[in-house]
Formats: C-alpha cells, sequence, structure tokens
C-alpha cells in the first residue's frame, strides 16, 4: 500500500494536472494495463476495470448489482452534492436522473451542441 | 481549448467568454480568467488536494476543510457555482419568453427537463461532473 501511495504522489508532484492512477498504475504493473487490476490507494484497495466488456457488465448488464464507494463521494463533495454519479443505483432518484441525462444526447440535441463546438472551434482557429 | 470547447457546451459559447476572478490557492494571487480556466484551475486544485497525505491516508477528509489551501480552493467553486446560478437563473427567464430558441448547451437542455427544470444545484451539479468526465476521458 505504500509503494503505491508514494508512487502516487511522485506522478502529482511532477504535474497536477494528470489522473495519476494510471501513470502509476503503469509504472507498477505493466505499460499494457490488464483488462483488470488492483492498487491500494487512498488507504483502501481498489480495483480498476479497464475493457470496455467489463465495463458494459458493471455499467449495463449488472447496472443493478453496482453502486458507488463513499470514497468516490468524498473526494468530490467540496465541488457538488448529489449528481447522478453520486447517487446509488437503488435510489428512487436514481432513473429519472438517468433517463433526463440520457435525452439530454438524443441525436437533435447532439446536433446542436456540434454547432457549439464547431462555432467555438473556429473562433479560436481564428 | 479543449475545456473551453466542453465548457461552451455545457454553458453555451456566449456565457463561456466571461472572465471570473481566481484565487491562486497556493500564492493568493487573484487573476481574471475564462470561465474554462477557472474550472481548469479548480480541477488542477482537486489533483493537488489528492496529493496532501492527509488526503491520501485519511481520503474522508477530502470533504472538509482544514488547510489555507482548501479555503482558498473552496472560494473558487464558490465563484464557479455563483457564475452558474446566475446563468441559470437570467436562462430560465429566457425559455419562458415567446421567442425562445433551443440553444443545444447543456444547462438549457436540462433546464427543458421536467426532472431537472425547478431544482438549479441538481443542474450545477450535473454540469461539473460533466466537465469532469469530458475533460478526464477525452
Amino acid at each position: 500500500m505504500l509503494m503505491d501511495t508514494v508512487r502516487m504522489i511522485r506522478w502529482f508532484t511532477k504535474d497536477s494536472t494528470l489522473v495519476p492512477i494510471f501513470y502509476q498504475a503503469r509504472e507498477s504493473i505493466s505499460e499494457v494495463l490488464p483488462p483488470m487490476f488492483a492498487l491500494c490507494i487512498f488507504g483502501d484497495s481498489l480495483l480498476f476495470l479497464n475493457s470496455p466488456e467489463l465495463l458494459e457488465e458493471a455499467y449495463v448488464n449488472k447496472n443493478a448489482w453496482y453502486t458507488k464507494h463513499d470514497i468516490e463521494r468524498d473526494a468530490v463533495k467540496m465541488l457538488v452534492n448529489s449528481p447522478i454519479t453520486h447517487v446509488h443505483s437503488q435510489d428512487p432518484a436514481y432513473a429519472p436522473m438517468r433517463k433526463s441525462l440520457s435525452q439530454a444526447f438524443f441525436k437533435k440535441k447532439i446536433v446542436l451542441m456540434t454547432q457549439i463546438i464547431r462555432e467555438v472551434t473556429l473562433d479560436y482557429i481564428k | 481549448m479543449q475545456s473551453h470547447v466542453i465548457i461552451s457546451t455545457l454553458v453555451g459559447s456566449g456565457p463561456s467568454k466571461t472572465l471570473l476572478p481566481y484565487e491562486n490557492p497556493a500564492t493568493g494571487e487573484i487573476k481574471p480568467v475564462l470561465v474554462s480556466a477557472l474550472v481548469n484551475h479548480i480541477l488542477e486544485d482537486f489533483n493537488g488536494r489528492l496529493a496532501n497525505p492527509l488526503n491520501i491516508f485519511f481520503p474522508w477528509m477530502l470533504a472538509y476543510r482544514t488547510t489555507p489551501f482548501d479555503y482558498k480552493f473552496h472560494r473558487n467553486i464558490l465563484t464557479f457555482k455563483g457564475f452558474l446560478r446566475e446563468l441559470l437563473k437570467e436562462r430560465s427567464q429566457g425559455i419562458k419568453k415567446a421567442d425562445f430558441q433551443e440553444a443545444g448547451d447543456m444547462i438549457s437542455i436540462l433546464l427543458e427537463d421536467d426532472y431537472y427544470k425547478d431544482d438549479h444545484e441538481k443542474i450545477i451539479d450535473e454540469v461539473i461532473i460533466l466537465f469532469l468526465a469530458g475533460m478526464k476521458t477525452i
């Protein structure tokens, strides 16, 4: 646990804009990360899924059985109160939130959003 | 650029050009920055807090303000949230007008949604989380 934590602090001090977990994992496991790996950081053992199939299994097929660890909520508590990522899958509020947010990415809305991206990018290039 | 594009899709291209004060938590220096730069700084400072050994060994401490850095970090968050609150108030009044046109940005979409339209704090939470997701998954 200590070595994983020390590695992470080292990556943080190199560049605070990084999410250092993956750099640390590459250093301690292998350059090409396996589909599933574990690290001991934040005083806890964390399991990482690194393949679309496993993610689909956790987030889609077994979504009813999957919920978030309190550590995720604590880490961003100062930033947010209860966004969709922090609501338990069993919470009655979860289903309407998920429905509303997925509707926000329907095709017609994505087209309008893409126009904003185009406008901002062209403005930046000019 | 990436953060500016993401914030524009979340709040609209016009409001994303607003300048907001950013207080550097390390030096205390205050300077006006674009909304996207402010959120980017908040994200960097958030990562900086994660590197605090106290927070690594006692992660529940992340939810509390314990150092001067934390207080300045929190003030920057309040600045950003204040900007979003004002924008939501303005936008929700605009939506009620007859000549309203769909804008395409996330806060306008959520303001039209039955679940989110009456709770601006929920929209603010989703905007911040979507920004985090957008910045760290591209």
